[in-house]
């Protein structure tokens, strides 16, 4: 606030307190007036003290009015506190499967695949792809491919580890990053994954319905970025599937 | 005499009155649905405390608090001015955040009319 800003706000301030100002002056020269009774000077004082038990009255109605506003306030900051944190959520979420989505994995990825670069630590990255997944939506109906989506997420979390992340990476692409994790390991964790998928009751869902899963793993972490890496996971995906699919290739 | 330790909470400050060395603090965010319930034990214990010690230095951390603590900071204040003007040995810190500029100014308008040492000190 400037200076001259400041001394508008006091003198708006005073102009506010325009009456109580006149009031105190007014006192000020009746006590100057040396000649004054006893009787004025009573009627002064009782003129004053009402004045005084009406700026405590006033003093007191601001004070809850302040408090009220302050609380009101206070509210909205909370809930736009929960709103943005409702929306930050919803910025690295898949919506059908609640996993996380593209966008909040490659960004992750990102950060792992260069810490395990700087520190030389291991990591392997899945990428997996449901088999004939357009069959699936064209021969039953989307209603029952959004079911399996739902499906094969819920078998990911259920299947990795708590420091493992999965996430939907396409439409029927799920990319799972196991940090600290070397290839061996790796591949039983995604080998538990596909056997799990296989094994899923699906006739729950339709009677006919059979899904499986093909992934491709990469623990290389020698390329010059976390994309090349992906991609390289990727070949191995593309090989699972020429070689008959619901496998597991590294 | 016994110190006063007071945790904070979402909408009380945290409150610690060292009797021992003389080091007052308050300190968090102040919105008690009653000021004057949480502030009373505060002036009882000063007003206690000023009965037998000579020396006091108080610091408000304050990040937030509503108009009726803000009277009950003034009747914190005007115990301190009173051992002030009793010849003791009394000092007040009011700390902001160097970006709280609204709290900076909230600290030299409670200092504007005292008399006693009172320091309006930003950190970071």
């Amino acid at each position: 606030m400037t200076m001259q800003e400041k001394s508008k706000q006091t003198k708006d301030i005073e102009e506010i307190f325009k009456v109580e100002l006149e009031v105190s002056k007014h006192s000020e020269a009746v006590l100057a007036n040396e000649d004054i009774s006893k009787e004025q000077l009573f009627e002064e004082y009782q003129r004053l003290a009402e004045e005084y038990r009406h700026l405590l009255r006033q003093a007191m109605k601001i004070t809850r009015i302040g408090d009220s506003t302050q609380e009101k306030l206070l509210r909205t900051q909370e809930e736009l506190s929960a709103a943005n944190e409702k929306l930050e959520r919803q910025a690295k979420t898949d919506g059908l499967t609640g996993l996380y989505n593209r966008r909040y994995l490659d960004k992750t990825l990102e950060g792992i695949f260069d810490e395990a670069r700087r520190h030389n630590k291991a990591l392997t990255v899945a990428i997996s792809d449901i088999d004939f997944f357009k069959k699936i939506n064209d021969r039953f109906s989307h209603q029952i491919g959004d079911e399996v989506l739902k499906a094969v997420a819920k078998i990911f979390q259920s299947s990795i580890r708590t420091k493992d992340i999965v996430a939907r990476y396409g439409g029927e692409e799920f990319v799972c990053i196991f940090p600290e994790t070397a290839l061996d390991e790796a591949k039983q964790l995604a080998e538990q994954v596909r056997l799990n998928i296989e094994h899923h009751n699906w006739s729950e869902i339709h009677p006919e319905l059979k899904v499986t899963l093909s992934i491709g793993l990469c623990a290389d972490i020698n390329y010059p970025n976390h994309e090349k890496m992906l991609s390289a996971a990727d070949e191995k995906l593309y090989e699972a599937k020429h070689n008959g699919r619901n496998q597991v290739r590294c | 005499m016994k110190s006063l330790m007071i945790a904070g909470t979402k909408t009380t400050p945290s409150v610690t009155f060292n009797a021992e060395t003389g080091k007052l603090e308050i300190s968090g965010q102040s919105y008690p649905e009653s000021a004057l319930e949480f502030y009373q034990p505060i002036m009882d214990w000063l007003s206690e405390y000023f009965k037998e010690r000579q020396e006091a230095a108080l610091s408000f951390r304050l990040q937030y608090f509503n108009t009726s603590s803000s009277k009950c900071i003034l009747n914190i204040l005007r115990v301190f001015e009173k051992a002030h003007s009793e010849g003791k040995k009394v000092e007040v810190n009011w700390y902001h955040n160097e970006a709280d500029e609204q709290m900076q100014e909230t600290g030299e308008e409670f200092a504007e009319h005292l008399t006693l040492p009172f320091k309006v000190i930003s950190y970071k």
